[in-house]
């Protein structure tokens, strides 16, 4: 055990931000920043939930319900996070080498994910027992079990999702690959977050009957199931189902790892080179910027990591945002607004004519889909140290790396405003004007909101990263761009919710924009000139 | 031609690189030889623009690195300490961006690529990404693309670790004839036997200090009758 906690704190200091950086304080404040926010974000959202249910007096939809998020919040996150420790790191080979029993090193990497997950289980636990309070619904006794419960089923989904990844890992060898693995289960886990949002969606919070679905999670999972019937009708019986469960789960774990784990993990880093036939593609008269685009862009879409994070996920939030617009509104629709009232309607309390309230939606999906894609953000921590070195020898002007930069966040920043917005205004049946008014909002909000994420990513990117993983979760950068989106948000539409000379601020937001658009050259100068000094 | 005049490089209170003034004549072979931690990737570095000297000039064929960086830039093409660059690129891609960032005629570009990688023999993975390449593989592939670029001045740093005779001899080949053909090449090393076999001029440095400047021959007849590997060590020592 003590061999097996000290790999542990081995692999935990390994796993540790490598602080290089010029402000490594400024970052920490950052990170906990950006935790505290995603916190409050969820934990509200399950306060919510709870104290809803608690308050109605169905404590027991309360408790399955409780059950049901830590488990599906677990689920998801440690289906990505277990594989990634277990199979795909590459400090296996490194402990392998070290006179540690095979056990000590599942349990060590077991006990990361356990240190990891603990404040996602600590969280739902503290929601729950917050909801308890304002609810003033529950006894001391229900609170401890409750907690403690929590605790244990929380590293019971551990566990058991680290059981079916081990057999799926020794029985089709078609997931040892990393790439494709992280592409194919993150598509999943993207699906069945789009699944569970719109599912959420449709709920009917008055209609309290629906939420009895979310027994639905416990049924499969035998300890979740046990413990909510334990803390339900506290009894020796259910006590019993609860211990058996729970030992099963563990046990089965332990089965799995001791034989089917080391063999696979040993081999897990051999890359299966696939055959595909030479393409000569002869000689090509493409402009240097064009060949740097297409590499940018070949380095988004390659990356599994980066495919997952700065792609897909910007495609998600604008197909949530549509689907979650089209559902809600229609809906409405046999009920109380016509679809076709509705622009009228909207246009109707902001008197702002339809010109400059599409060029108000034309600024905003710029401001928000940029800040979320995160491409700009993270352009020049993506390119990692070495790349940043060979970018400064070669004898291409800064600027046009820079540039090629804004021109793919840009691009992509356009393909995601336009899953969003085209679908939305043919549905609701637009006028030209309203076509006419977003471009014009759109494109220079686009291209400046993208120079505004670069010059935070050339201030101070993280470059010492191990893994891309680590160049894009382990940075701030991103989280400065939300917040310069939030603020110009806030500053832009509060005055004209309060229609406080609304399409002044339409005018001004746009001018700041295209006036933005003309600064661009001595900017990209700028950083480029800062870079040299990185 | 490369020149240094008085070129310093702190990182925080530690000294690098200490006021080092040298000279790498073309049309030749310079290694460029000291213990780990010496300088060597520093000096490299600020040689290729990568990091900027806190005080000094650096010349490249007389253009001033820091005052025209891009026509200096253009000397030149580096060959890094770690190949670990351009990984989910194919090799051929990676190659193509190189021709296009040193500016050369997609034609030639095209024929000099087809010619190195048969000869470097990695035909068969070229069209992988560098990702799926073992490390020899990957500072292959870095070399071709360097030698796609041909450009004046060649820096290589490190550049036999992980190949193969093979390969090293091909490389060594590819450096000798960019030399005849009075270009500068300029290389880091720690394998002394190459350096004795290949250099036309040595530059020891050690602390960040250059310690021995001149011809391999001038060094050994000063230390009669010691090996490679003691002249190396009191000369380091001293
Ligand atoms: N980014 C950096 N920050 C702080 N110190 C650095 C940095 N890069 C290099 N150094 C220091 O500068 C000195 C010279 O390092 P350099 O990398 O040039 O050595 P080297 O001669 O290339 O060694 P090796 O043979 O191991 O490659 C070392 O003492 C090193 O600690
Ligand atoms: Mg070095």
């Amino acid at each position: 055990m003590n061999r097996t906690l000290l790999l542990f704190s081995m692999m935990k200091k390994n796993t540790r931000m490598l602080q290089q950086g010029k402000h490594p304080t400024l970052r920490k404040v950052g990170m906990i920043f950006l935790m505290i926010y995603v916190a409050a974000v969820y934990g509200g959202l399950a306060i919510m939930q709870f104290t809803t249910l608690l308050s109605a007096g169905l404590i027991e939809l309360a408790i399955s319900a409780a059950f049901a998020t830590l488990v599906v919040f677990v689920a998801f996150l440690v289906v990505m996070m277990i594989p990634t420790i277990f199979y795909f790191s590459n400090d296996l080979k490194v402990y392998l080498a070290m006179p540690f029993t095979p056990n000590q090193i599942i349990g060590a990497k077991t006990m990361i994910v356990a240190y990891g997950m603990t404040p996602v289980i600590a969280l739902v636990a503290a929601c729950f027992i917050i909801s308890g309070v304002i609810s003033n619904t529950l006894g001391i006794a229900q609170y401890i079990l409750m907690t403690l419960s929590l605790f244990a089923v929380g590293y019971a989904a551990i566990v058991a999702v680290g059981v079916i990844e081990i057999i799926l890992m020794r029985f089709m060898p078609f997931f040892r690959d990393k790439d494709r693995f992280m592409l194919i289960v993150g598509g999943v886990v993207s699906i069945g977050v789009v699944v569970l949002m719109l599912a959420i969606n449709r709920m009917d919070f008055d209609d309290m009957t629906q939420f009895s679905s979310l027994h639905i999670p416990l049924e499969f999972f035998p300890p979740a199931w046990a413990s909510y019937h334990l803390v339900v009708h506290p009894s020796l019986w259910n006590a019993l189902l609860v211990i058996v469960s729970f030992a099963i789960c563990f046990g089965l774990f332990w089965l799995c790892a001791k034989t089917l784990y080391l063999d696979i993990a040993q081999n897990a880093a051999i890359h299966v080179a696939k055959k595909k036939k030479a393409k000569t593609t002869g000689a090509s008269n493409a402009s240097t910027l064009s060949v740097l685009i297409k590499t940018e862009f070949k380095n988004l879409l390659r990356s599994p990591t980066y495919l997952m994070n700065n792609v897909l996920s910007g495609f998600l939030v604008p197909i949530i945002m549509m689907v979650s617009f089209y559902v809600s509104f229609t809906k409405a629709s046999d009920s109380a607004i016509n679809i076709s009232e509705l622009l009228p309607l909207v246009l109707d309390s902001i008197q702002i004519g339809e010109f400059w309230f599409a060029a108000l939606i034309g600024i905003c999906c710029a401001w928000v889909f940029t800040s979320f894609n995160m491409i700009a953000a993270t352009a020049i921590s993506r390119q990692g140290r070495n790349r940043l070195r060979w970018m400064l020898s070669a004898p291409t002007p800064l600027t046009m790396h820079l540039k090629a930069y804004v021109y793919v966040g840009t691009i992509f920043t356009l393909i995601n405003t336009a899953v969003f917005v085209v679908p939305l205004f043919i549905w609701l049946k637009v006028s030209w004007v309203m076509w006419l008014g977003l471009i014009v909002g759109f494109v220079p909000s686009v291209v400046f909101e993208n120079v505004l994420n670069l010059m935070v990513d050339c201030y101070h990117p993280s470059l010492d990263w191990m893994d891309e993983n680590e160049a894009i979760k382990k940075n701030t950068n991103s989280l400065i761009g939300m917040f310069f989106m939030a603020v110009q948000m806030v500053i832009v539409i509060v005055p004209i919710v309060l229609n406080i000379t609304p399409k002044m601020m339409v005018m001004i937001a746009l001018g700041v924009m295209v006036i933005g658009c003309f600064f661009i050259r001595p900017i990209l100068n700028h950083l480029s000139k800062r870079m040299m000094d990185m | 031609m490369i020149e240094l005049k008085n070129v310093t490089k702190r990182f925080g209170d530690k000294v690098a690189v200490q006021e080092m003034n040298l000279e790498i004549p073309s049309g030749s072979i310079t290694g460029f030889i000291g213990p780990n931690g010496a300088g060597k990737t520093t000096t490299i570095n600020m040689m290729t623009g990568v990091l900027r000297p806190d005080s000094g000039q650096i010349l490249l064929n007389g253009i001033d690195l820091e005052k025209n960086p891009l026509e200096a830039k253009k000397q030149f093409v580096v060959v890094p300490d770690s190949p670990d660059l351009f990984l989910r690129l194919t090799g051929r891609e990676y190659c193509e961006l190189m021709s296009k960032v040193y500016e050369v005629d997609p034609t030639v570009a095209q024929e000099r690529i087809q010619q190195l990688v048969e000869e470097f023999d990695l035909v068969s993975a070229f069209d992988d990404q560098i990702n799926s390449y073992s490390h020899g593989m990957r500072q292959k592939v870095i070399v071709i693309g360097a030698l796609v670029a041909q450009p004046d001045i060649w820096f290589l740093d490190e550049p036999m670790t992980g190949l193969d005779p093979n390969a090293s001899y091909l490389l060594k080949e590819r450096m000798r004839k960019q030399a005849q053909m009075g270009k500068t090449v300029f290389f880091s090393t720690h394998v002394l036997e190459v350096a004795e076999k290949l250099c036309d001029k040595i530059v020891l440095i050690n602390k960040g200090q250059i310690i021995y400047e001149g011809s391999l021959e001038e060094l050994k007849d000063r230390h009669e009758g010691l090996s490679l590997e003691e002249i190396f060590l009191q000369e380091i020592n001293k």
